[in-house]
């Protein structure tokens, strides 16, 4: 029973986290076929600002989401303004993103790295006890992350679908010639999108260095599996991605403590690829419809 | 003296290097209905993006209601009441049709307003109301001629270009398309409609140019137009 119950709650802290990754990354590949690998960058930036509120200046927890929604929402602003609006007007925008998005990345670490130094920082903004259920712990972290998963989650579709902000990310993104006839300004929508994305991704940066520490390269792993997780799960599918980061986590915990922990994540590279075999369009992603 | 909607003087554009259309001057009046025509593949698609702001005027210069626009982006051109209804496949794919209809109000901040023109559209095409809620890659290409008028009628622009409205439709829808136009002149009075051949548009145009080769080759009356059978048999095949 109580390796049951371990199984769930690594499986849970590791799907959270991975949840928690992907939640912004899908919103611009989903909506703008953006692929951003700078991810890694507002990840990063994420757990700095916790470091530099709390540990630097001393300053209450209270204030480590709102500074990271702030210097987020500044950094995707700068971000559209310095790379995106110079590339987004051309053929290829999204593979030439990729590649742009890597040298913002490495960009990003190099200037961590000169900032803040390489060594591994204590992030402080994280729980240290649990909850003690039959002898085995569930970290108060995974319940605080799960729980800012859903919210996140939920708020990020409410402004996509309700929001007239959403509505116009969606329409530049589905058609942008079609969306400036309807009178939208398609540069200052792009931005508008970037700076939501900015905001949400660094508030994830807090969350994903909640559970570990901070250093310059640390949005890595977190961007790469957070790529696999909305591949496999259908693009553009935000609750299929959050659905999938649960059941890859479960999946991993479940091989590690089963056969041994250096099997976890090569299983799941393997459940991946049968997925992708049978359903070329990810596990929860739809085939395409157009009557023409 | 009648206003000027719309001026254009010697406009010339292309894609790329390739030079499409070539000194086209004309003007628009007020209240009037122009038809443009001409084979396909001789610029006509590429006037109504030069005019709507979609690509870039090379030479010349285009004014509404005689305040240049040719340096004006698409969107602020929408904003000045230049409103194109474009063909069927200018439309949001994965959105509803009443989605879609909203975005053509994008620039209407008033509720009410909205939802009066809203009600409007529907009581003009009843096939959208049945279908509001629908994902619009789904509808037919009638039914997205219809999302495309209806969407371009919430904005309740000053003047609207038409791209080809008939195009690729049965005859009697287009019939329905054509009467639902002939009715757009209460709400925008001044209307450019742009079509391969003449049939439709004698009923309903004052003044019809042919287009051919990116220049406009002739210029007159739909009843004039009838006299000279031998151009359009010439530039038309009919």
């Amino acid at each position: 029973m109580d390796i049951f119950l371990q199984i769930l709650f690594s499986g849970l802290a590791v799907g959270s986290m991975y949840a928690v990754g992907a939640l912004a990354l899908s919103l611009l590949w989903g909506t703008m076929g953006m692929l951003n690998l700078a991810h890694t960058t507002f990840i990063a930036l994420g757990g700095y600002v916790a470091y530099f509120c709390m540990s630097v200046i001393d300053a209450s927890w209270f204030f480590v989401l709102p500074l990271a929604f702030l210097s987020g929402l500044v950094m995707g602003y700068i971000y559209y303004h310095l790379v995106i609006r110079h590339i987004y007007a051309n053929q290829n925008f999204s593979v030439n993103i990729i590649i742009a998005s890597v040298a913002i990345a490495a960009l990003g670490e190099n200037t961590f790295l000169n900032l803040a130094g390489g060594e591994a920082l204590r992030q402080p903004f994280q729980f240290t006890s649990g909850l003690k259920i039959i002898g085995v712990v569930l970290p108060y972290q995974t319940i605080f992350t799960f729980i800012m998963v859903i919210i996140l989650m939920v708020i990020m579709a409410l402004i996509m679908s309700k929001s007239k902000l959403g509505q116009v990310i969606r329409a530049v993104s589905q058609n942008p010639d079609a969306a400036k006839l309807m009178g939208i300004n398609v540069q200052k929508s792009f931005a508008q999108a970037m700076m939501l994305y900015g905001s949400i991704a660094a508030i994830t940066g807090v969350l994903v260095t909640g559970a570990s520490q901070v250093f310059p390269s640390v949005g890595g792993d977190a961007t790469v599996k957070a790529l696999i997780i909305l591949i496999v799960a259908g693009l553009g599918n935000l609750r299929a991605g959050i659905f999938m980061a649960f059941a890859l986590g479960f999946l991993e915990m479940g091989v590690n403590y089963l056969f041994g922990s250096r099997y976890g994540f090569p299983s799941m590279l393997g459940f991946v690829i049968i997925v992708l075999l049978f359903k070329p369009n990810g596990f929860f992603g739809k085939e395409v419809v157009n009557r023409v | 003296m009648p206003t000027e909607s719309l001026r254009i003087e010697n406009l010339t554009t292309g894609y790329g290097r390739r030079k499409v259309l070539k000194n086209l001057s004309m003007v628009v009046e007020e209240g009037s209905v122009v038809g443009i025509i001409g084979p396909n593949g001789h610029g006509k698609s590429t006037l109504v993006k030069a005019l709507s702001g979609l690509i870039s005027t090379w030479e010349g210069r285009v004014f509404l209601k005689n305040t240049s626009i040719d340096n004006l982006p698409a969107h602020e051109r929408v904003e000045k009441g230049l409103i194109q209804i474009p063909q069927g496949d200018l439309i949001f794919p994965d959105m509803t049709v009443e989605e879609n209809l909203m975005l053509g109000g994008y620039l209407i901040f008033d509720k009410e307003e909205l939802s009066r023109r809203l009600e409007k559209v529907y009581g003009i095409f009843s096939r959208l109301l049945e279908r509001r809620k629908q994902i619009t890659r789904t509808l037919s290409g009638g039914e997205r001629r219809m999302l495309s008028i209806g969407r371009g009628l919430m904005s309740e622009g000053y003047m609207m270009i038409l791209d080809e409205p008939s195009l690729g439709l049965a005859p009697k829808i287009i019939d329905q398309v054509y009467e639902i136009i002939a009715g757009l002149r209460q709400i925008s009075p001044t209307l450019l409609v742009i079509e391969e051949n003449p049939t439709r548009l004698q009923n309903i145009a004052d003044i019809i140019y042919l287009l051919d080769d990116g220049e406009f080759i002739w210029s007159g009356t739909p009843s004039e137009l009838k006299k000279n059978e031998d151009m359009l048999n010439t530039y038309l095949g009919i």
